[in-house]
Formats: C-alpha cells, structure tokens, sequence
C-alpha cells in the first residue's frame, strides 16, 4: 500500500507475464506451421549448351524447419515435375501426397510408407486431381522431418 | 612342332581376342532402368511400389542402359572427400554434336542429372545410352517417364 510491491506481487507479475508471453507464442504458431514453397530444380536436358559449373546441380533434398509441427511442403506443379522423398530415418517413415477432387472423381491421396535410408519417386505428370482448385499449387506432407522432399521439373 | 606352335599362336590370339571382347569397357555394366509411378495410378499404390535405389558405377568408369524413351539420369558423388566428375557419353548426330555430357560432382552427394527427351545424340547404334564416371564412387539412377 505504500507504493512498493511485495515480493509475492513480484511474483505474481512475472507469473503473468510469463503466462502472458507463452499465449503469444501460442496464438502465432499456426502461422509458423504454415506449408513451405519448395524450391523447383529445372533439369537440364536434351541438349544444354556450354556446361558451367554447378550449372546441372540438383538440390534434392529440402529440410523442413526443425521447430516446424506439421511437415507440409508445396510447390508450383505444370505437370511435369517428378517428387523424390528420401526416408532419412533408421526405421520406415511415411509421407502423403494431397490429392484433389477433380472430373473422375479421384480423391483419395496416396499415404506412402518408405523404408529406413531408401528413396521413392512420384511423377506429376498432369496438373489434373493434384493442384489445388484455381491455384497451380500440390501440397505433399510427411510425419516427420525424417523425410526430406525435392522437386526436379522437365521441359 | 613348327604346325604345334602355329595352332597355339592361333589360339592364344583367339583367347586374347575373346578376353578383349568380354572386358571391352564399350559393354560396361547395365544400370537398369526404373518406373516412376504417376500421374494417375490405378487403384491405390502397393508398397515399395514407389521405391527408387541409386546404382554404383562400375569399376571400368562405363556404364549403360537400354533408351526406354524419355527419361531422367541422375548422378551423386558418394565420395565425401573428392569431386568427381560423371556423365553421359555423346553419339555423333546431325547437328555435328560430339561432346559428351560431362559435369563435376563436389564430394558430399552432390546430386547432378540430365532429361534426355530426344535420343538424337545419346543412344548409341545398339539402342543404349552409355554413361560414364571417374570412379566407383559416383552412383547413377535412370528413370524411365511415361509421357
């Protein structure tokens, strides 16, 4: 009453503050669990020019943000893009390809299990019953960041 | 003994020959040649189905696949130490192309590739596309593309 704080008033603010500062943190997670746009590897292919260093480099494996909850990846599909995923895990890991709704009535996404350190591929080759409606956008998931994606696009 | 001698030099020639054929690195080992599934499976994907496994160069630095039409070749480096360089061997076309497709992997996986969309200038007379590495260190993959 004399202005001051007592220790338990000390208390009792940090506490809040605290509890205060973990709501925040709460609230903008979602945010932060948001799909990542892959990056797309533009293969060469039939007949490159001159040859430059790095200039056929393929960037094959994408690592998910290790503090990110929902392992989700996308990128923009033409139609002739092929998905690896490689398992980076000792045991058998899964990862989905987002399937969607279109004139055949396909709606089922394909859930994969790949083994310990193997490797799968997925060709996407029709945008149709894979991109998203009115976007050019697929969506693809993993259970865990074990599994690490890369996109290699054709002419 | 003169006729003895002359039948082994014949011989010996035909073996040799024969050795030469069978370790002529223009054979080179097969990689062979994977399906990606997609776009549209039928009914749902089997397991391992989607499965792809990466092939080590052969010791001869020449390796082969049959052309099955359009596909992908990939190639890493699993040394962790050394660059190394790999690619595919060119065969002469219409266009005067004759350079082959050579790239250098750095040490660690580096992964590196090419789409051959037109066999003009990489499958050879006997239908293969041969591709070629400076070490059993590099890995090849060869995926077929249905369309």
């Amino acid at each position: 009453m004399n202005g001051k704080l007592t220790w338990f008033e000390w208390a009792l603010l940090g506490i809040s503050i605290c509890l205060l500062v973990t709501a925040l943190c709460l609230v903008k997670a979602p945010e932060a669990r948001g799909a990542h746009t892959a990056n797309v590897n533009n293969v060469l292919g039939p007949y490159p020019g001159e040859i430059v260093d790095a200039s056929a480099n393929i960037t094959i494996f994408y690592d998910f943000v290790e503090s990110v909850a929902d392992y989700k990846l996308q990128f923009a599909c033409t139609g002739r893009e092929i998905l690896l995923a490689y398992n980076q895990a000792g045991i058998p890991m899964k990862f989905e390809l987002i399937s969607e709704p279109n004139q055949y009535r396909r709606s089922g996404n394909i859930v994969y299990e790949l083994g310990a350190y193997e490797y799968a591929a997925f060709y996407y080759g029709s945008t149709d019953g894979w991109v998203a409606s009115g976007t050019n956008i697929v969506n693809v998931s993993a259970t865990t960041d074990f599994i690490k994606f890369g996109i290699i696009r054709l002419k | 003994m003169k006729k003895i001698m002359e039948l082994l030099s014949y011989a010996f020639v035909l073996v040799f020959a024969a050795v030469l054929f069978y370790t002529s690195p223009s054979d080179g080992a097969s990689i062979a040649v994977q399906t990606v599934v997609g776009p549209h499976p039928i009914g749902n994907v089997a397991a391992n189905e989607m499965d792809i496994a990466w092939a080590s160069a052969c010791a001869t630095g020449v390796d082969s696949f049959a052309y099955p039409g359009k596909c992908l070749v990939l190639w890493r480096n699993a040394n962790q130490v050394s660059d190394l360089t790999a690619g595919v061997k060119s065969e002469p076309d219409t266009m005067g192309r004759t350079a082959d497709f050579i790239t250098e992997c750095s040490a660690g996986w580096d992964v590196q590739g090419l789409y051959i969309s037109n066999p003009v200038g990489w499958k050879n007379a006997t239908g293969e596309v041969v591709l070629l590495s400076a070490s059993p260190d590099i890995e090849f993959m060869v995926l077929a593309i249905s369309k």
